[in-house]
């Protein structure tokens, strides 16, 4: 055979057994697709008794197809003295190998019976799912405490935040007897609750996640959620009053004047009609500190601004209602919401607790640093003092800068005995002050340390005005005095 | 097989040939040029209002708002140079300006920041480090300090050209009292700073000693 025939003869028997094959081809039945399978791993193991948040892991197959997920849920049957309602979850889909659960653990034990099925991607299910037996003991409640603010406080609040006040500030804690806390839950005027993570134990509340209107009585409450999902069924509130200052009226003057023998024994009377007289406004109330205490903060947000003056001098007093920690906090409130203030005397004398370091009444180094972060240093803006001498008195006046007077100490207020010997003693000379703040005064008189060092000065604040006048007013010459109130009050824009 | 007296003639055509002649036509270093960055203030920022008062530079000496001037870098694509005090530093250096202080002719000092050496390169940005710590003016003395989130460096985008023996002048102007924002008892410095004009000028010849061999 020649070539040509036999490439010939090749190419026929190709095409017939090609036609051949494709006549013949045969589409049969599709085959049922089979359920996938499931298996647990070997831990827990079964009939062990566990605490109520138990990880378990499982897998599954599938011979025709693939795992798209797995549904699981168990069923809680209580074994103790309670003995109560079978529990059974519905099923819940996933698509993860392991999980943490937490178990239904009402009773002092309960047995727990899990089942876990593969679902493949024809959405058949394993119809024989994968189970475990196990026990878990009784799980127990988170209990929550708040921590600040104390029951019946009142607060000092505007409707809109600004830079000093954001809102309510509520602290709180939590414990659980068998685990963590992983939550708290807080709401204020039994709105809906806010969860925040467990670290977070401080939230600041802000004006318009109260009820209106916001002057008047609140509520704040927190509950606690543990590692098994338990919340605390109590949980702890307090009530609150929130006061939005109304600055109806225009002066109030806090007495804090004890008249004793560094004022020759003056009596109160005559030292309130001193005050009431030099700063001679129409709409003045004068509250002895002494007798009737700091005014709540209704009183208090009711005036434009408060005077304060403690003209005594002593040692280191504790009685200063300045020094109370509760007290500058309440004065703090109320110039963050806008009142002003006036602070007179030598106060810084008495406020050791406020310098750096604590310093007895006499024998101490200077300069002397405040505190930072204290009433002193963030509302009067005073940063460094240097305290004049202790004894002889050396303080005879101030000399008046920046647009006020000068004032002369009137000697025959100033007892002539140890330790004044007829002069002031122990006025801070300010050494640094802070932001926005002038000198209005300077030390008049031949001492070591505060020789014309500020002694007054004027804070320019972005929110409230505060004035510094650090020697007792009443201890200067009347008419001296009556013109620097007045200078005073029209410099703040009364 | 090669004839070894031929060895001789052939070994000094190779010492001849290998001379320290040999010359890269046209693959020569270039030499650097100068960027210059000047930095003044706003003429028409001149007052500030603090506490219900209004002052106005005057240029008395206790006017002063303190500019803190820390890194500076030229930046060419990815690339960066870093910027000098002058030509012979050799060191990053932190300098400090009052930046509303007035000329004898009573208008804003103007500050010459950064004098450097770059290589002739096109550049696109320049980062500077400016921050302020303290101003003074009328009876008030007032800390300022930086905005938390203000990035260090702050960015110039600027395109401009050194050239070989050439000046770049690139002249800033700051918004000095635009710039501070009050925050509490403190400002916050803004740095509210823009690309005024870029200015090409020849190099002095002598300039060149700092690069010439």
């Amino acid at each position: 055979m020649t070539v040509k025939k036999r490439k010939y003869l090749l190419l026929c028997l190709g095409l017939i057994s090609i036609s051949g094959c494709v006549e013949n081809f045969a589409v049969g039945e599709e085959n049922e697709n089979l359920p996938p399978t499931t298996t647990l791993a070997n831990i827990p193991i079964p009939g062990d008794t566990l605490y109520a948040l138990t990880t378990l892991a499982w897998d599954g197959g599938d011979n025709d197809g693939f795992v798209v997920g797995y549904d699981y849920r168990y069923t809680t049957y209580p074994l103790g003295d309670s003995l109560g309602s079978i529990l059974q979850t519905a099923w819940v889909r996933t698509e993860e190998n392991t999980l943490k659960i937490s178990f239904s653990s009402p009773d002092v034990i309960n047995r727990q019976f899990f089942e876990v099925r593969a679902v493949d991607n024809s959405a058949n299910v394993d119809s024989t799912p994968a189970n475990i037996e196990f026990f878990t003991t009784q799980t127990r409640t988170p209990e929550t405490a708040i921590l600040s603010p104390p029951n019946n406080a009142q607060f000092f609040i505007l409707e809109e935040p600004n830079v000093w006040i954001q809102g309510i500030t509520f602290k709180f804690s939590g414990s659980d007897r068998d685990g963590t806390i992983i939550e708290y839950g807080w709401a204020v005027d039994g709105g809906a609750l806010q969860w925040v993570d467990a670290k977070d134990t401080v939230v600041v509340v802000a004006p318009s996640e109260f009820a209106q209107p916001l002057t008047g009585e609140h509520t704040f409450r927190v509950i606690s959620k543990d590692d098994t999902y338990l919340l605390d069924p109590l949980g702890a509130s307090i009530r609150f009053d929130l006061v939005v200052p109304t600055f109806e009226k225009s002066i109030m003057i806090l007495d804090d004047t004890r008249e004793d023998w560094t004022l020759r024994d003056i009596d109160d009377a005559t030292v309130d009609a001193f005050y009431e007289d030099i700063f001679g406004v129409a709409s003045i109330d004068n509250r002895n500190l002494a007798t009737r205490g700091f005014p709540d903060l209704f009183r208090l947000g009711s005036y434009q601004m408060v005077i304060y003056h403690a003209d005594d001098t002593k040692g280191d007093s504790e009685y200063f209602n300045f020094i109370d920690s509760g007290s500058q906090g309440i004065l703090a409130s109320y110039l963050q919401v806008g009142g002003d203030l006036i602070v007179i005397g030598d106060v810084i004398t008495y406020l050791s607790k406020l310098l750096t370091p604590p310093v007895p009444n006499v024998g101490y180094t200077r300069p002397i640093d405040v505190i930072e972060d204290n009433f002193l240093y963030t509302y009067m803006n005073i940063q460094v003092v240097n305290l004049s001498q202790f004894s002889p008195g050396t303080f005879e006046g101030a000399k008046g800068v920046n647009g006020f007077s000068d004032v002369a100490l009137d000697t025959s207020k100033i007892p002539m005995v140890f330790p004044h010997f007829g002069l002031g003693i122990q006025v801070a000379g300010i050494v640094q002050m802070g932001g926005f703040t002038i000198p209005i005064s300077t030390f008049i008189g031949n001492d070591p340390y505060a020789s014309n060092l500020p002694v007054a000065v004027r804070y320019y604040g972005d929110v409230f005005d505060v004035a510094f006048v650090g020697f007792p007013m009443w201890t200067l010459v009347y008419e001296d005095a009556k013109t620097y109130a007045a200078e005073l009050l029209l410099n703040m824009g009364y | 097989m090669l004839h070894k007296h031929l060895l001789v003639p052939i070994g000094l055509s190779l010492v001849i040939g290998c001379s320290d002649n040999f010359d890269l036509a046209g693959v020569n270093s270039p030499v650097p040029g100068i960027l210059q960055v000047y930095i003044t203030s706003n003429e028409s920022d001149r007052t500030i209002n603090i506490a219900g008062q209004t002052f106005t530079v005057t240029g008395d000496s206790t006017e002063f708002l303190h500019l803190v001037v820390a890194q500076g870098r030229a930046y060419s694509d990815a690339n960066s140079a870093v910027l000098y005090n002058g030509l012979a530093e050799y060191r990053e250096l932190t300098q400090g300006y009052n930046i509303i202080d007035l000329d004898d002719d009573g208008a804003y000092q103007e500050y010459l920041i950064f004098y450097s050496f770059l290589p002739p390169a096109f550049y696109d940005s320049l980062k500077i480090a400016f921050s302020s710590d303290f101003i003074s003016i009328g009876s008030f003395q007032i800390p300022v300090g930086t905005p938390a989130d203000a990035e260090y460096l702050q960015l110039f985008e600027q395109r401009f050209e050194i050239q070989e023996e050439v000046i770049t002048e690139i002249h800033l102007i700051l918004n000095p009292f635009e710039s501070l924002k009050r925050v509490k008892n403190t400002y916050e410095f803004q740095r509210l700073i823009f690309v005024d004009r870029v200015v090409i000028t020849a190099m002095p010849d002598s300039l060149k000693q700092y690069y010439d061999g």
